[in-house]
Formats: C-alpha cells, sequence, structure tokens
C-alpha cells in the first residue's frame, strides 16, 4: 500500500515538474527567438498566462464534428507526452518505470500525440484541419526512418560490447554512454546520429523550418484551427511538453552523464547539481536545434520536408550507422 | 506486477503497468481539464466550419485518396519505377519471382557456406 502510493506521489511529482518546465522553456523559446529577430516578445510566462486565458474561454466544438473524438484527443496527446517522463531518465534522476519500458516504448509513446492532434484535426471536420492532418502524418512517416536508425545504431552497437545486457534499456544506454563505446571515426558516426536527431526536432515538435501542419499564414494553424479553451489549453500544453521530452531523449542518448559522479557532492547537493546541469544540457539541445533554427529559416513546403527527411537526414544517418558499423570492424 | 513483463533478448515492457500509469496520468489531465470553461453560448454561426469566408461543404474535405500526397511527391522517383514495374502481364511478375528468389538462394548459399 505504501509502495503504491510512494510511486503515485513521484509519478504526480515528476508529471508536474515536466509540465511547469515544458512551459517556462516554451516561453523562453519565445522570448529568444523574439530577441533574435529584434522584436521585444513576450514574457517568460507568456506560456502560463495563454493557458490562463484559454481555461476561462469557451470550448467550441465544431457543429459537424465527431465530438467524442474532439474533446477526447487533447487528452490523449497530452497524457502520452507526459506518461514520456515516466519511463525516460528525467531531471537527472533515473525512470521511475524504468524497469517496466525501454527505449521502443518511448519510441512507440512519442508517435501518439501527433496522431492524436491528426486525428482530432479529422474529427472536427475542418478543411483547414484536415490539411494540417494529412501533412502531420506525411511529416512523421518521414522522420520515423531517422529515429529507427538512430536507435538500430544505439542497440547494434551495445548489443556488440555488452553482450547480454538489454540493449534497448535506459539503464543500459546511461551505464555505457555511446561515445565512450567507440573511436576514431566510430566517433564521427555517433555526431552524425546527433546531427540527424537534431534534425528531426523541429519536426516532431511542428516547429519552423517544419512547422507545415500549423502553418498560421497558409492554412490558419491546420491541426488546431477549430480548437478553442481548454482542449487549445492542453495541445498547447501537450506540444510544450512533447518539446522538453524530446529534448530530455536527446540528453539521455547522447550526453547521459551527471555533473555529481565528476564533484563528489553530499546526496542533496548531488541531487540539485544534477538537476542544474540537466536543465543546462536540455537547454543546449533546445537552442542548438529549435531556437537557432526556428529563427533564421522560413517555412518548408510538404513535399520538400519529406524529401529532405526521407533522403538526406536519413542519409546522414544510415552513414553515421555505417561509420560505427566501420570502427567495429577496425577494433576486430 | 513482474510477471506482466514482455522480454525479447534487447528489450521489454509492461502493458498491465503502461495501462495503469496512461489511466492515472488521464484522470489526472481529466481533473485539470475540468477547471476550464465546459461549454459556450450557442449562437449563429458559432460552432460552423468555415473555408475561405463560406461554410464548409461535403467537397471541401481532402479525399483519403489524397491523404499521403506530400510523402508520394517527395518519393516520385521510386513511385515512377514501382509503376513502370507493374506492367499487369503476369509473365513480368512470375520473372521478377525468379530473380528475387535466385538472389535470396544465393544469398543463403554464401552465408551457409561461410559458417560451414
Amino acid at each position: 500500500m505504501f509502495n503504491i502510493l510512494h510511486v503515485a506521489a513521484h509519478s504526480i511529482f515528476i508529471i508536474t515538474l515536466a509540465l511547469l518546465l515544458s512551459l517556462l522553456f516554451n516561453g523562453l523559446e519565445r522570448k529568444l527567438i523574439a530577441r533574435m529577430q529584434a522584436r521585444i516578445g513576450p514574457p517568460i510566462i507568456q506560456p502560463f498566462l495563454d493557458i490562463k486565458k484559454l481555461f476561462i474561454k469557451e470550448n467550441i466544438v465544431p457543429a459537424n464534428s465527431i465530438k467524442w473524438l474532439f474533446n477526447a484527443m487533447p487528452l490523449v496527446a497530452l497524457a502520452s507526452a507526459l506518461l514520456l517522463f515516466l519511463y525516460m531518465p528525467f531531471a537527472g534522476m533515473p525512470p521511475l518505470l524504468q524497469a517496466h519500458g525501454d527505449l521502443i516504448l518511448v519510441l512507440y509513446l512519442f508517435i501518439i500525440p501527433p496522431l492524436a492532434l491528426a486525428i482530432g484535426a479529422f474529427a472536427s471536420a475542418s478543411p483547414y484541419a484536415s490539411i494540417g492532418a494529412q501533412r502531420e502524418i506525411v511529416l512523421m512517416m518521414s522522420y520515423e526512418f531517422v529515429l529507427s536508425v538512430v536507435v538500430i545504431a544505439f542497440a547494434w552497437l551495445l548489443s556488440f560490447s555488452h553482450a547480454g545486457a538489454y540493449a534497448f534499456s535506459f539503464d543500459t544506454l546511461t551505464a555505457y554512454p555511446i561515445w565512450n563505446l567507440v573511436d576514431g571515426i566510430g566517433k564521427l558516426g555517433v555526431a552524425l546520429l546527433l546531427v540527424s536527431a537534431l534534425a528531426v526536432f523541429p519536426a516532431k515538435v511542428a516547429k519552423l523550418p517544419a512547422d507545415i501542419s500549423e502553418a498560421k499564414t497558409e492554412i490558419a494553424e491546420g491541426v488546431l484551427v477549430e480548437y478553442s479553451g481548454r482542449n487549445l489549453a492542453l495541445l498547447l500544453m501537450a506540444q510544450a511538453v512533447q518539446a522538453l521530452a524530446f529534448a530530455s531523449l536527446i540528453v539521455a542518448l547522447f550526453f547521459p552523464w551527471n555533473i555529481s559522479a565528476f564533484l563528489a557532492l553530499p546526496s542533496i547537493f548531488a541531487l540539485i547539481a544534477d538537476f542544474i546541469f540537466f536543465l543546462v544540457k536540455t537547454f543546449a539541445i533546445m537552442f542548438a536545434s529549435l531556437i537557432l533554427v526556428s529563427a533564421a529559416t522560413a517555412r518548408l513546403k510538404v513535399d520538400q520536408a519529406a524529401r529532405i527527411y526521407i533522403y538526406y537526414v536519413f542519409l546522414l544517418a544510415l552513414f553515421g550507422l555505417a561509420f560505427i558499423g566501420l570502427d567495429r570492424l577496425l577494433v576486430m | 506486477m513482474t510477471l506482466a513483463i514482455l522480454k525479447t533478448a534487447s528489450g521489454f515492457w509492461n502493458p498491465l503497468a503502461f495501462v495503469a500509469f496512461f489511466i492515472g496520468v488521464c484522470i489526472i489531465i481529466f481533473i485539470l481539464r475540468a477547471f476550464g470553461k465546459k461549454d459556450f453560448k450557442p449562437s449563429k454561426y458559432k460552432a460552423d466550419v468555415f473555408f475561405s469566408g463560406n461554410i464548409a461543404s461535403e467537397a471541401s474535405r481532402v479525399k483519403a485518396s489524397d491523404l499521403f500526397w506530400g510523402f508520394f511527391e517527395a518519393m516520385k522517383p521510386y513511385y515512377n519505377l514501382i509503376t513502370k514495374i507493374h506492367t499487369g502481364i503476369i509473365n513480368d511478375y512470375a520473372l521478377w519471382y525468379v530473380i528475387v528468389a535466385s538472389l535470396l538462394l544465393t544469398v543463403l548459399t554464401l552465408g551457409v557456406l561461410q559458417w560451414a
């Protein structure tokens, strides 16, 4: 009984922290992009104010929509996005459900929020939302290739170097950082995998140059066009949470070190130091692949984005995998 | 709970834990959602869907055949090739079958010879 209560309290703490941090990072991102474009930008707490405002606005459901589906999908999107943090290392702590799910489960969980968004958009019966949903699905089909190559590369390498361990487990992935398992050309391969994962980031969270499913000026927010009030608030939270979750995944895969291991701090200070170090790493990932890119690029067309992910980014990831393979051959 | 964990050589997951936590998180969000305004005051046009200033008709929806347009457009060279190969003549399909089967057999034989 105590154990169940403890796990429940721990889960609530993690998802609350994840939600607050996501919105804070979202505010920071908007502020920095605005400053880079010589605008003042909104205050950092703007996402919190937006959510607060949306909760007091009317929740309009289109007359011809499939109402239960239209209302349920924002909830499913946010729930699955938040669930990610229970399966992944987060804030310098090991995952709560470490023994109950691995990287493959996390990848599947990452698919649910955009899919829920697309289903909700189709259920709205709006042409703009349908076009947005169609674009979302096309984009998803394109970048999932890349992510699968990245994951296969990790598992393949770990299955060689630590046979017998669960290659997809976050426990294994954090215990044996990939950079330590390769030399020379292998490190170049890992760097290429990192670049590919970073390239997927804007598409995964619908940010420029891959925000084609929303495309405010073309299809009037696309997938979000018919959403309002509390449903829209949930979807905005889901998008912010997904961005933090993907940054956390990149941190867990490529930069799993905690700073306390190097500083030999007492336990409470170690926890705080690891948390701050996690924030720094996550922010660095978001800055490199979201903020800088979004501030400097224009929106791609859907076929351009699909082409870039299917051919170029996929090829980059394949080269990464090939270099890691070559490194293994040289070692043998 | 431990019994419900499904394992392979390299991964594992627990469907029961997944469902339990998913429902738990859904309940939390449902409670959070309940703080928002539940409904809207109906008025003329408020719940209608518009397309370029007019009420959207059935005809203005995206057709299922256009669902993957961007993907097909990006993969055009591949689909052009595949379409060309699909001649509809049974002899051609049989020929492809023989070619692929012989390739697989060659790979398999080379693999067996190497291990032997």
